[in-house]
């Protein structure tokens, strides 16, 4: 097996599991974290794309403006923490 | 690496985003499902224009990272409104506009 094929194999299902456990997970904060972790994940690819510029411009949008922006729309709207249902 | 293995992983990550999409009921989680469909659109398009040595694919991803920013930032603008104004942003009990 190619080394390639290998590491893209590897941060695909990084990419996959991160995604998944998006919709999983029942903390929401948890969630956007794990939705940080897709969007490096999806950079990495597009390093295997050979696209570096598309790259870093989608490190430094989505891990760092909008998973910023979906802390504090979590932070400023409320949730139920403690009883009921928790979404 | 063929084509086809870059297409199956944004066809994958789509789906979760489409499933997050129709299942969930909190808005936050919608858009961030959301995002995860603009991610596998964009998937695409930096593959197609990696394997067909045309540049017009990355600009087209670039294009829509900035619109896909621009939607986040109106949307919870939007979400942040909706929970001042109607306490709650579980989207069962928004039906303001209902037909």
């Amino acid at each position: 097996m190619e080394w390639d094929l290998l590491f893209f194999l590897i941060f695909a299902i990084i990419t996959v599991a991160a995604a998944v456990f998006v919709i999983a997970s029942k903390e929401i904060v948890h969630s956007v974290m794990y939705l940080a972790l897709t969007f490096i994940g999806v950079a990495i690819i597009f390093f295997f794309l050979s696209a570096e510029y598309v790259a870093i411009i989608q490190i430094l949008i989505y891990v760092g403006a909008v998973s910023v922006l979906m802390l504090f729309g979590i932070m400023l709207t409320k949730r139920r923490l403690t009883g009921g249902e928790r979404i | 690496m063929p084509l086809e293995y870059f297409l199956a992983l944004a066809a994958i990550l789509f789906v979760i985003g489409a499933y997050g999409v129709l299942t969930k009921r909190n808005a936050i989680v919608v858009l961030m499902s959301i995002e995860l469909m603009l991610n596998a659109a964009n998937i695409n398009f930096v593959a197609f224009s990696s394997f067909y040595n045309d540049v017009k694919g990355q600009i087209f991803a670039l294009f829509s990272i900035a619109v896909a920013a621009a939607e986040v930032a109106v949307g919870l603008a939007i979400l942040l409104a909706l929970s001042k104004a109607r306490d709650t942003i579980n989207l069962d009990e928004i039906n303001l506009l209902r037909w």
